[in-house]
């Protein structure tokens, strides 16, 4: 029955498929290392096949693999739709999706009852299953379904979160309502379109579109526009729509903060790419539509606030999560200019922001698992008592800072770039460097505190957290240090992406 | 006024009226009900819209198990809101007022309801109800087979179109080297039903309604052409039963039950209970079967599987109902059911054709195979859905560890 299967031409399935399947099979994986073992094998797998997905695309000739589910023409069934700028996110989501796997079987195991392990990672697997199905999908609705998957699953992973007044429940039903009105938004969006076009498929949407006379006063159309806008805007945790951010990755187990921060909002941010820049194309976002100085103005504002906010904070967790905003800022702020390098410069910050934030996550959580809690007072004097986990934050603060030789350095050297190309844009090169300033600031909070404080109660006892840990974070830390360094590759694939991105279709 | 707007205006006054009811009204047992009768104006709306299926969904889904499990959850929060200070909260009133005009807004330029000409209708689906509504048996409302067709042949043709199909329209060397035009099958309905959107390596389907077996095209459309997304939505359900064990579920430790309140000394009730419940069975089986002749499906049907389920337990305890199905089977159950429609799909795969080419699993007769796919992944759907919503039953009725 084998002989006829092919794994390579099957790759754009396989990645959402072999999650699902071994996502549901967790489930009957026991009580012990089973379930956790087969979380680790099935992610690396899918990572695997990423890689081997990236290979293809880089290859193929069009620059994009085509692959029709059911065999189905695609206007009528579902097509998948790999290009650089998908192939990109999905290593991504795939890469930090299995290092934060490896990373999660300490910190699982302390801040999740053992009986219900299985159920745990299933859900876990399902939540990268969905992520990586939004991005591998040329179809508008497809989005749609899978962003249930993928919300869904993140809300009972947040509500998982441990602690003494069960903050991480009303955390995640904030996010779920929150979330929910995003979601309703953009399947009105979808459906006012579907209602004009008459297709679901991306790219056969953008032609129609382009087709219809007069689309930029046709009314159903700027009302899709507009709400998928804000839909986007909430699962992207735009500001001033990310007030379920921080509470959600302050109070969420810590493997679980550490993967959201490094894919949720990045998908969330990729299907912004597909709906402004593939179906709506730029003509009509940026040029008839002023999605440029809505998108920009909010970034940049949310820059400025969050990074003040992040100043102010104690707990190590929630000052990453304010953080966090404000570098989805800088990424929106980019591909708001329009241009190649801004576009790049956002495409590039996507991954190294998820390798940066990731690990410093990872940082966080083996703070939270050695100490039970993460906040400036736990970390004094830490530099000397678990002196990895405190370098690999530094090093992920310095990214953030965009200093020099970081990958952090790379994204802004685009962004501003970008900023100084595009008319009239310059401001956001000068809110770049001032958002820059401010991470100095909360960075060097906990640097202060780490380095030059004495620790005091039960963190002078502390010793290195275990390796299990240590290791994925460094790896991710050690990721944004390496493509600081060399950024041929992800600043190749980034300009690709982004030239494709502007050029109308994929 | 044509009765079909008469009946619409009436309707929707009346969900509007249950809607302001439902945000009106301070207890949450009558607000539960309220919205089971908001889901069954609903349904008949979608009645009214000739969409059939929703409207059999949005009953047996919103007027029915919604319902119960509203009920259910009152268990641990109770029946009374608590009393709160009403005060207008201003950007909200102006955030729903703003997303109302805008929905308003956005209907300005939409196509009018029921027109021929939307983009909806004329776009892709001449060519897709060429292929379902085809040429069968010639049986009432179809169009028959062109004189002297062989529709056996036809039927089991491997429609792959195997040279490269040109850019120019005009060239049409590449219809002539189909197995269809050399086994003498291209007639014009299916060269028209196949023409626009042949490509290379695709599978043309034969153009009936897979031999008659799926003759509700909205079957067709879920679970062959959309099947994909059909498959993730059991995925949501899925997802939903078991996030709700991971969040809800007991400790093992303190064992799955606790004594829960049965009216099992009530005897009509058991009498009536114990008759229904074949029927209530035999039902959702008869759903999820007939779902491609008619209304129905997986989704419908196991739901009213479920509700047998809960029937039993409400009347008997829910010790019986463990007895029957342990929650640890139906933890399994929940899972097997996503996993028959993602096996089917992978069965494809793995024969050669693409993810959920349901030709591929008999390719003698592929309109055959389609079906046999589509029998399948209905009974996944029912199997998810109907334990699903045991489990979610299960959980909300489970007392609460303290």
């Amino acid at each position: 029955m084998l002989d006829a299967f092919e794994i390579v031409p099957n790759l754009p399935v396989l990645v959402v498929t072999v999650p699902l399947i071994g996502g549901v099979l967790t489930i009957v994986m026991g009580r012990g290392k089973g379930p956790w073992a087969w979380a680790t094998l099935i992610t690396g797998l899918v990572f695997y096949f990423t890689v081997l997905l990236m290979q293809q695309v880089l290859a193929a000739k069009t620059g994009t693999i085509s692959y029709e589910l059911g065999n189905w023409p695609r206007q009528w069934g579902i097509e998948y739709r790999v290009d650089a700028l998908n192939a990109f996110i999905l290593l991504t989501v795939a890469g930090v999706g299995f290092v934060t796997t490896l990373y999660a079987q300490k910190s699982v195991e302390k801040e999740i009852p053992q009986d219900r392990h299985n159920f745990f990672y299933a859900v876990w697997i399902l939540a990268i299953c969905g992520l990586l199905g939004i991005t591998v999908t040329g179809d508008a609705f497809n989005v749609y379904v899978l962003l249930e998957i993928s919300s869904l699953t993140v809300y009972a992973l947040i509500a998982m979160g441990k602690d003494m007044n069960r903050q991480a429940l009303t955390a995640s039903l904030r996010y779920l309502i929150l979330g929910s009105v995003g979601a309703s938004f953009i399947l009105l969006g979808i459906g006012y379109l579907m209602m004009v076009t008459g297709t679901l498929n991306m790219e056969d949407m953008h032609d129609r579109l382009a087709a219809l006379p007069d689309a930029v006063h046709n009314r159903t159309v700027l009302v899709a526009f507009a709400f998928l806008l804000v839909g986007l805007g909430m699962k992207m945790a735009l500001f001033p729509l990310h007030m379920w951010l921080p509470k959600a990755y302050t109070y969420a187990p810590s493997a679980v903060s550490a993967l959201l921060s490094a894919t949720a909002t990045k998908v969330g941010i990729y299907m912004a790419f597909r709906f402004l820049f593939t179906i709506f194309g730029v003509g009509f976002s940026f040029v008839a539509m002023p999605a440029n100085v809505v998108l920009s103005v909010a970034a940049c504002t949310g820059i400025l606030v969050t990074g003040v906010t992040a100043v102010r904070q104690t707990n190590l967790k929630r000052m990453l999560a304010y953080s966090s905003v404000g570098q989805l800022g800088y990424i929106v702020a980019g591909f708001s200019l329009a241009n190649v390098n801004g576009v790049a410069g956002s495409v590039v910050h996507i991954f190294n922001h998820a390798v940066m934030k990731g690990g410093m996550f990872m940082a966080a959580g083996a703070i939270m698992y050695r100490l039970g809690r993460c906040d400036l007072r736990a970390v004094r004097g830490l530099g000397k008592r678990m002196p990895l986990t405190m370098a690999a934050f530094v090093a992920g603060g310095l990214g953030l800072v965009g200093f020099p030789l970081t990958a952090g350095f790379i994204s802004k050297w685009y962004l501003v770039q970008g900023a100084l190309e595009a008319p009239h844009m310059w401001p956001v090169a000068a809110v770049v460097l001032v958002g820059s300033l401010l991470a100095v600031a909360y960075t060097w909070r906990v640097v202060e505190a780490a380095y030059f404080q004495e620790p005091e109660g039960d963190s002078a006892l502390v010793t290195e957290a275990p390796l299990s840990m240590v290791l994925p974070m460094w790896i991710l830390i050690g990721a944004s240090v390496y493509f600081g360094v060399s950024a041929t590759f992800t600043g190749d694939i980034s300009m690709r992406a982004a030239k494709s991105l502007l050029g109308g279709a994929p | 006024m044509n009765a079909v707007v008469l009946i619409d205006t009436l309707l929707l006054l009346l969900v509007t009226a249950t809607a302001v009811a439902i945000i009106e009204v301070r207890s949450l047992y009558a607000s539960a009900i309220l919205t089971g009768i908001y889901s069954l104006l609903m349904a008949l709306v979608w009645v009214n819209m000739h969409s059939m299926d929703v409207s059999f969904t949005e009953a047996a889904v919103g007027g029915g198990i919604s319902t119960i499990l509203l009920i259910g959850t009152l268990v641990h929060v109770g029946r009374e809101e608590k009393p709160i200070k009403k005060r207008l909260h201003v950007p909200a009133l102006i955030f729903t007022a703003l997303t109302g005009a805008a929905l308003i807004y956005g209907t300005l330029d939409m196509p009018r309801f029921g027109d021929p000409a939307a983009p909806i209708h004329h776009y892709r689906v001449p060519e897709m109800m060429a292929q379902t509504v085809g040429f069968v048996n010639g049986t009432p409302g179809k169009q028959k087979p062109p004189e002297g067709f062989d529709l056996d042949r036809y039927r089991r043709f491997d429609g792959r179109v195997t040279g490269p199909i040109p850019d120019d329209p005009k060239d049409t060397a590449w219809r002539e080297k189909s197995i269809l035009q050399t086994e003498g099958l291209m007639v014009p309905q299916v060269r028209a039903a196949h023409e626009p959107h042949a490509e290379e390596g695709h599978h043309l389907h034969p153009p009936d309604d897979f031999n008659g077996h799926v003759p509700n095209s909205v079957t067709s459309l879920l679970a062959a052409y959309r099947g994909y997304d059909t498959m993730f939505e059991t995925t949501v359900i899925f997802t939903a039963g078991i996030s709700l064990i991971l969040l809800l579920r007991r400790p093992r430790r303190e064992g799955y039950l606790q004594p829960g309140a049965a009216l099992s000394d009530q005897v009509i009730l058991r009498v009536v209970t114990k008759l229904s419940i074949p029927f209530i069975l035999i039902f959702g089986f008869y759903v999820i079967t007939h779902g491609e002749l008619g209304p129905g499906g997986g989704f419908q049907g196991g739901v009213v599987l479920a509700t047998a389920f809960i029937l039993y337990a409400l009347i008997f305890g829910r010790a019986a109902l463990y007895r029957v199905v342990p929650p640890p089977v139906s933890d399994i159950l929940t899972g097997v059911g996503v996993l028959i429609y993602s096996g089917t799909g992978a069965a494809c795969m793995l024969l050669g054709g693409k993810f959920l080419d349901y030709s591929m699993l008999n390719p003698a007769v592929p309109g055959d195979g389609e079906s046999l796919g589509m029998t399948l992944v209905e009974y996944g759907v029912g199997l998810t859905v109907s334990m699903v919503m045991l489990t979610i039953f299960n959980q909300l009725a489970e007392e609460r560890s303290t």
